[in-house]
């Protein structure tokens, strides 16, 4: 490069004005980062701190400003081991069983039937499916509370209402349209050519897709078992709708009931409650968020 | 059913020919899907179309009276109200969270290093998969009357000043920060998604030609995540206008129907009242409302440009 022959003094000023420049401009790069990170903890704020009072007081008697405790005890806790201190509330262990059967017969049968529905629309063409992508697009969105009052009277006429095996199958046939719409998205990852060379080596269909297809698409399978596990063990309105019995609660109603029924409202024992509750969420939570967020980014790409 | 054989490879080997003639496995695969949805999806929305021209009650007898479900909503004279507070709910949720706080907290995010952007990310995740009986059980103690409210608590702790009805004086302020959190919650995973996707080299180019900070989200990054901004709109609106659950939980539609959206009024005279005949037409007005809704925001942002075969990667 040809050096530049300026007058000395001239270079000085514009190095000395080059250099308050770039002060100035990374001063202002530092001040725009640390008001990008107040407005971020400013924001998020009330959740965590929410979430800090649920926990805090759930172990403690007493609380300063919310989330000091003053006194710790496990008093709160002793729905646990004292299941009949409650009149009128079924044994919070059974309560936890029928949760658990609501939310694996969810996740069962929901996982199943996309992951096959899923292939077949990913790699098949067949009149409608076009309407069907669309359909199930449309659903997604669809008002399915609405549905309620036509549920009610079809679980009524089958015989399933009140009964947790119903609330399964109508949660079931909900969930259905958004998971094989995300399954779907999965099975289009993988490429053809693997397939093809299982079909030629002589299998049928149902081993490629079991032995072959299903290894893949492991991450969307894992990570929609989480969400469709949440959504039955979380459920509330189909419960709230459908079951009449207190022998059949689920951990959504038990945790209603209390706000409904204590006269004088314990939240020691309804954070406990709420906690107990969220054990899964947590888990699932610590455990499953690379598998969730991947799965928010994947399903809306390339729609 | 009839299906052509295969997008790629031409050629079918002898297997896919010999299992073309037994049964296809378009039926095996699909049945389940098929049967689950025809019964618990298309059945129920037939039924509550019909269920809406009797007036069906808890002796779960058809009695056709034709219109008279409909006629008698418009001479409701909770209409007004409940229409309203709908409206009210839905845009005020919609507009300043899944439009206004999402798209700050997407942008936010972004900013920081990737590391600290999950961090929030997933904190902001958090209320979404609360299950709704906790999260709104939450926000009754929050705003409990009673100085073991947290707010109560935290304000007597540190003025001294006496506990106040929250929930009574604002209601609709409560259920819109209650629904708008959460729908701010997926807006923002969507939205910051997103902007992840575009390409570095755009800002740098925009910088290098001296623009600021906000010129750039003006100018370059608002008008790339439109698309997903768009979507999310138009499932959020037709999720408040449906979503009723916590709305139910935490004012119950009250005080005086200050809260009473379309869909709690559904589930109260549906399933609470049990008047099954009135509860499916008022169901059956929010289904045609709702799909209203998607259709002109689909004329309005026009969504149809964007709609491609669907392709997700793993990642």
């Amino acid at each position: 490069m040809k050096k530049m022959h300026l007058p000395k003094f001239k270079n000085d000023i514009k190095d000395r004005f080059k250099g308050e420049k770039e002060k100035f401009v990374k001063v202002k790069a530092r001040l725009s980062r640390a008001l990008i990170y107040v407005l971020l903890i400013l924001l998020t704020l009330p959740i965590i701190w929410f979430y800090l009072c649920l926990g805090v007081q759930s172990f403690s008697g007493k609380t300063l400003y919310g989330f000091i405790p003053v006194s710790l005890t496990l008093k709160n806790w002793r729905f646990l081991w004292q299941p009949q201190t409650y009149e009128g509330f079924p044994n919070i262990w059974m309560v936890t069983l029928n949760t658990l059967f609501l939310a694996i017969g969810v996740m069962a049968l929901t996982i199943t039937i996309s992951t096959m529905c899923a292939y077949i629309i990913s790699r098949y063409n067949f009149r409608g499916k076009e309407f069907i992508l669309k359909g199930s697009l449309i659903i997604r969105g669809f008002p399915s509370i609405t549905l309620l009052v036509g549920v009610f009277y079809l679980l009524w006429k089958l015989k399933l209402i009140n009964t947790l095996s119903g609330v399964i199958l109508v949660k079931v046939g909900f969930e259905l349209p958004f998971q094989i719409w995300i399954m779907k998205g999965f099975f289009d990852g993988v490429p053809w050519d693997i397939e093809m060379a299982a079909l030629m080596d002589g299998a049928t269909r149902f081993q490629t897709w079991y032995k072959v297809l299903l290894p893949l698409v492991k991450p969307g399978i894992l990570a929609l078992s989480l969400l469709a596990f949440l959504s039955g063990w979380s459920e509330f309105i189909y419960t709230f709708s459908f079951i009449f019995q207190d022998i059949k609660w689920t951990l959504s109603l038990y945790a209603v009931g209390l706000i409904g029924q204590s006269r004088f409202v314990d939240y020691g024992l309804l954070t406990a409650v709420s906690v107990f509750f969220m054990i899964p969420v947590i888990v699932i939570f610590s455990v499953g968020q690379k598998y969730l967020l991947q799965l928010t980014i994947a399903g809306t790409k390339g729609k | 059913m009839k299906y052509e054989e295969i997008e790629e490879g031409k050629e079918l080997s002898k297997n896919q020919k010999r299992e073309k003639l037994h049964i296809s496995p378009l039926i095996v695969f699909m049945g389940p899907a098929v049967c689950i949805l025809l019964l618990f999806f298309f059945i129920p929305a037939v039924l509550t179309g019909l269920l809406s021209f009797t007036s069906m009650d808890e002796n779960f007898k058809w009695d056709f009276i034709g219109v008279k479900n409909y006629l008698s909503i418009f001479s409701d004279p909770l209409l007004r109200k409940v229409i309203l507070n709908t409206l009210i709910y839905t845009f005020s949720t919609v507009i300043f969270f899944t439009v206004g706080l999402a798209t700050l907290l997407a942008l936010l995010t972004t900013n920081v290093s990737r590391r600290t952007g999950n961090i929030f990310r997933i904190i902001w995740l958090l209320p979404r998969l609360t299950p709704p009986a906790v999260y709104s059980m939450m926000l009754l103690w929050t705003f409990d009357t009673t100085k073991y409210g947290v707010v109560n608590s935290l304000l007597k702790d540190l003025f001294g000043s006496l506990p106040r009805d929250f929930i009574g004086l604002h209601p609709m302020v409560v259920i819109i920060f209650a629904g708008g959190f959460i729908s701010a919650s997926l807006g923002m995973l969507v939205l910051s998604a997103a902007i992840e996707t575009i390409p570095k080299d755009y800002i740098v180019a925009a910088k290098l030609d001296g623009a600021s900070g906000l010129q750039i989200v003006r100018r370059i990054i608002l008008p790339l995540i439109k698309w997903p901004l768009s979507v999310v709109v138009t499932f959020e609106t037709v999720a408040q206008l449906t979503n009723f659950q916590r709305i139910m939980l935490i004012t119950g539609g009250g005080p005086f129907y200050a809260t009473e959206v379309w869909s709690l009024y559904t589930f109260h005279q549906a399933i609470e009242n049990f008047e099954m005949g009135y509860g499916g037409a008022l169901g059956l007005i929010l289904v045609v409302t709702s799909i209203g809704v998607v259709l002109i925001y689909w004329r309005l942002f026009a969504l149809e440009k964007y709609i491609q075969p669907a392709k997700v990667e793993i990642r």
